[in-house]
């Protein structure tokens, strides 16, 4: 379990990490999202021991020197742009990590190369970027770290390799107990893999947790109307969203499931049925008030 | 702990791009390759460790190279992020960098210079003795050296954030302080201090302070004899200055490094501390530069001393505030307050002024020094044109002429009746002369030469000064001219003592012309050597005005093979007889040999505005023509007093004598007498 409380780091007078806090469990793929600035590169380069923190703790399954090699042994960080020797080859990077993480498995490089029709031999400068992305992934999901830290990898990658990655991952996670951390300034990144996010902004976390479980007096109801009063219904119920689109109409709704699906037959509904909330509808509800803007992350 | 294996494979890795292997093996084995070539056709004066002036600058550059080869990951962001997120410490990686470098350099150094020894121990006899001490020796010192440089360079990279500051300020390192002496600090005591010549401390500094110099002096490129080189042994002030060198940059990049945070990467500076002290350093010295400039530039300092101590000190305070300035606009700082470091502001230019002040208080103390008696061990006199040719005169002149001048407070080095004789001379033209005016040394009317002093302190240390000398001073030196001690220095025969000591000697008449040796038995040589004595010790300076020397008997040592010349001057009365009795014809000259030709340069100086000058070349062939010059005519050799009796220089005449003897044309180059 990563555990970091009260973490800050000022870059001269610019506070680029503020008093954060935020538990990872095991085995869970957690998110970090933000908008550019908002710390979240920042907040991994420390977990990875390259920045040294100006305040706070990070605890590593309760070692509190998270820098110790024998603690570092258990991570991997992958950069957006991961560097890698002149004229190397996946072959010689996996040589290389192989040195540093002497649990890396050689073989799964190869296999996961052969899998993804990457040539092991090729010098990753004639790569292209979803290409080196996949590369360094597989390198990463090799060395067995119990910790994956990933900033900005689903980045300017088309949806195809994106689901490749994210399917590697999940592979993984299911087959040993990998916690993956990601950071990423588009929620749809995330929505679909991450059990638990942090939303950072201006160095501080505005939330973080399983966002679901916070929304549960939030529903979402599609309904089909022959004569749609609005105003009745807004009056009638706490109606946080609504988008019509031709016979549907899309509801968001607060307040218990019963309650709201009484109000709506009032209304007399041709059809009505509770669909279930996308990640993205539930982070805009939970994030209502906040005063954050949250067109930037979508 | 770290474990040593562990260790060797982060050496290893640091060799990953081969740059510093290849950069080091391959210039060894271009200076190797090129050094055994040479030592195959010249093994008296090639030397391929100590005394190589290239070996010292390859292992200069080679420190500077490796070094921004092996931290050059200090400097990229990216690929420190990838270093310092593996399981890996910071400082491990650092130090196997560091070792790295420094093996592939030693052993490389190792291999060609036991390849050269083993090369010259085959071919070389004399070396074969040392072959092994100086191998070692060479190995050792070179490697400081390198390490010297290597340590400049890392702790350059370390302290800064980007390459072209890194580079910026190893060249800082390197040459700052070279040019803050020679630049700054000769600029303001040339143009304050009258009397000034040399400070032997300022050349000391200008060696141990100047990483390129200090390497050339602890690597023996200063001698060029083989047996002092090959038994070559650094010396331990040298030395010192060497392992400061090392171990002061090595202390700052050491902690500079423990210190230095990542996010410093892609900044100008890393290290604070290193931002704050190249500021200061580069706003003081051009403050004080700009002070110089303006004195060597306008010459303010020979009008009032009040007004240029005020004027150095605004436009020294002014530019300090400037550099301040634009350094802090340079380093980019986020707040982007150019006056945010008030207190070191204040500190520029305080330092600038009193910097400049300085030199100007101290002004009157060093040009009215004068040692009490008990301090004073020796005192070294050199007075420019006196027993001197016209040539050496000019060039004595000039500035190049320093070594000149060296060589003659060497050889005219007082203990005694000299010393007290020189000492009246030296308090009378500081009377006289009124040295602390800055009006004497830049052109009075009255200056006639000048005379540089040379003050053996007791305690060894040295005090130069320069004093320009009237006419009339000039012509009161004769008081020490013609003391023994002086005579003993400038007429060296005359200190013989035992005049068995010639027994073996070879002597050659010489009249300017033609040479003939002297036949003379041991006693007649002693004989000689005493009239000469005789002679010198009459001798007085006013009695050589006017005078041209006859000729003069070249002695030389069959054991060194030194020459030592006894000028004979047509007054030396017991010389000249005994040389008459000897078969020497004492007053030859030009007109008593078949002269064929002589050519005539006469040099026309441009005499007002808008007229150039220019050379006339006329060569006479005829017997009336040569007639008319060849008594005019005197050898450049005998040119020995410039000042005394000169000669009509803007008349250089070439010769051809017809040499019967042997029947061939010797070319004698001279100068016409005065009409």
């Amino acid at each position: 379990m990563i555990k970091i409380n009260e973490l800050t780091k000022n870059f001269e007078d610019i506070c680029a990490v503020n008093h954060v806090s935020i538990t990872v469990p095991d085995g869970v793929m957690f998110g970090l999202l933000g908008t550019n600035g908002a710390g979240k590169s920042t907040l991994l380069r420390m977990l990875a021991g390259i920045l040294e923190p100006d305040g706070g703790d990070i605890y590593i399954d309760n070692e509190e020197d998270h820098t110790h090699l024998t603690c570092k042994e258990n991570f991997f960080y992958l950069p957006d742009s991961p560097y890698y020797f002149s004229n190397a080859s996946i072959e010689e990077m996996a040589r290389f990590y192989r040195n540093q993480y002497p649990q890396l498995d050689i073989e799964a490089v190869h296999y996961m190369s052969g899998a993804l029709n990457l040539d092991i031999l090729c010098p990753l400068r004639t790569f292209s970027k979803g290409m080196k992305r996949q590369a360094f992934l597989l390198l990463a999901l090799s060395s067995n770290t119990k910790y994956l830290i990933c900033d900005e990898v689903f980045d300017g990658l088309d949806p195809i390799i994106t689901e490749v990655m994210k399917n590697l991952i999940r592979q993984e996670m299911k087959e040993r107990e990998l916690t993956v951390i990601v950071a990423s300034h588009r929620l749809r990144d995330l929505q679909d893999i991450c059990h638990n996010i942090a939303i950072l902004h201006r160095g501080g976390i505005l939330t973080a947790g399983e966002l679901k479980g916070r929304a549960t007096d939030i529903h979402k109801i599609q309904c089909v109307f022959e004569h749609v009063n609005l105003d009745y219904l807004k009056n009638l119920l706490d109606v946080m969203h609504c988008q019509r689109d031709g016979y549907f109409t899309t509801l968001i709704i607060r307040g218990g499931i019963e309650v709201i699906m009484k109000g709506i037959a009032l209304a007399d509904p041709v059809f009505s049925r509770e669909v279930p909330l996308t990640l993205e509808e539930t982070f805009m509800t939970v994030m209502e008030g906040t005063g954050y803007d949250v067109s930037k992350i979508l | 702990m770290m474990s040593v294996k562990y260790f060797n494979n982060w050496i290893k890795e640091a060799g990953r791009g081969h740059i510093t292997a290849i950069v080091s093996w391959i210039s060894f084995a271009v200076y190797g390759s090129l050094t055994i070539s040479r030592l195959s056709l010249d093994t008296e004066y090639t030397y391929f460790g100590i005394g190589s002036m290239e070996l010292s600058r390859i292992c200069a550059c080679l420190g500077i190279v490796i070094a921004f080869s092996e931290f050059f990951y200090l400097l990229q962001q990216k690929k420190q992020d990838f270093y310092y997120s593996l399981p890996v410490k910071k400082s491990t990686i650092f130090w196997s960098r560091y070792f790295h470098g420094m093996l592939h350099f030693v052993i490389s150094l190792s291999i060609v210079m036991i390849i050269c020894s083993i090369y010259q121990s085959t071919i070389d006899e004399e070396f074969r003795l040392h072959a092994v001490g100086y191998s070692i020796k060479s190995i050792l010192i070179f490697t400081a050296i390198f390490l010297m440089f290597y340590h400049i360079a890392a702790v350059s990279i370390v302290v800064c954030g980007k390459l072209y500051s890194a580079v910026l300020v190893t060249g800082i390192l390197i040459f700052y302080f070279q040019l803050f002496i020679n630049g700054i600090c000769q600029a303001f005591i040339k143009s304050y201090f009258a009397t000034y010549y040399k400070i032997p401390v300022i050349e000391k500094l200008n060696i141990v302070l100047v990483p390129l110099s200090l390497s050339g002096k602890f690597s023996g490129t200063d001698l060029f004899e083989k047996e002092k080189i090959l038994t070559y042994l650094p010396n331990t002030f040298y030395g010192a200055a060497v392992f400061l060198w090392l171990a002061v940059p090595f202390l700052i990049f050491a902690w500079a490094n423990r210190t230095r945070k990542t996010e410093a990467t892609g900044k100008v500076f890393a290290v604070p501390g290193a931002e704050r002290s190249i500021e200061f350093l580069i706003s003081f010295s051009a403050a004080l530069w700009a002070g110089g400039f303006l004195l060597e530039v306008t010459h303010i300092n020979e009008k009032s001393r009040l007004l240029c101590g005020i004027i150095v000190a605004a436009v020294g305070a002014i530019t300090a505030v400037g550099v301040h300035c634009l350094f802090e606009w340079i380093v980019e700082n986020t707040k982007r307050k150019i006056f945010r470091r008030k207190p070191q502001l204040i500190a520029e230019i305080v330092s600038a002024v009193i910097g400049g002040v300085l030199f100007l208080g101290y002004a009157p103390v060093y040009d009215n020094f004068f040692p009490a008696k008990e301090t004073l061990k020796t005192i070294g006199v050199s007075v420019n044109g006196l027993d001197m040719g016209h040539s050496e005169f000019i060039q004595n002149t000039n500035e190049d002429g320093k070594f000149i001048t060296d060589r003659r407070l060497k050889q005219y080095t007082f203990s005694s009746e000299g010393m007290e004789a020189a000492k009246d001379w030296i308090q009378d033209l500081k009377k006289s002369e009124d040295v602390g005016n800055y009006i004497v040394k830049t052109g009075s009317q009255d200056s006639y030469t000048f005379a540089t002093v040379c003050y053996h302190m007791e305690g060894g240390k040295e005090r130069y000064r320069t004093y320009s000398v009237s006419r009339r001073a000039f012509d009161a030196f004769s008081n020490v001219y013609n003391t023994a001690e002086y005579k003993s220095r400038a007429y060296p025969v005359s200190a013989i003592e035992d005049v068995n000591d010639l027994n073996n000697n070879g002597f050659t008449w010489s009249d300017g012309i033609s040479q003939k040796a002297l036949k003379l038995s041991d006693s007649e040589k002693a004989t000689l050597i005493t009239k000469y004595k005789e002679d010198i010790e009459d001798l007085r300076m006013e009695d050589l005005k006017g005078q041209l020397p006859s000729g003069e008997i070249e002695i030389e040592s069959q054991i060194s093979g030194r020459t030592t010349r006894m000028i004979i001057y047509p007054f030396f009365g017991q010389t000249c007889t005994f040389l008459g009795q000897h078969g020497v014809k004492i007053d030859t000259g030009l007109s008593n040999y078949a002269v064929e030709s002589i050519m005539v340069h006469n040099v026309l100086h441009s005499t007002a505005p808008g007229t150039s000058g220019g050379t006339i070349v006329q060569i006479y062939d005829e017997k009336e023509d040569i007639e008319k010059w060849d008594n005019r005519l005197v050898p450049q050799k005998f040119d020995v007093q410039t000042l005394i009796s000169p000669l009509d220089y803007s008349i250089d005449a070439e010769a051809e004598v017809n040499e019967e003897t042997t029947n061939s044309i010797i070319k004698i180059d001279c100068h016409a007498k005065l009409n």
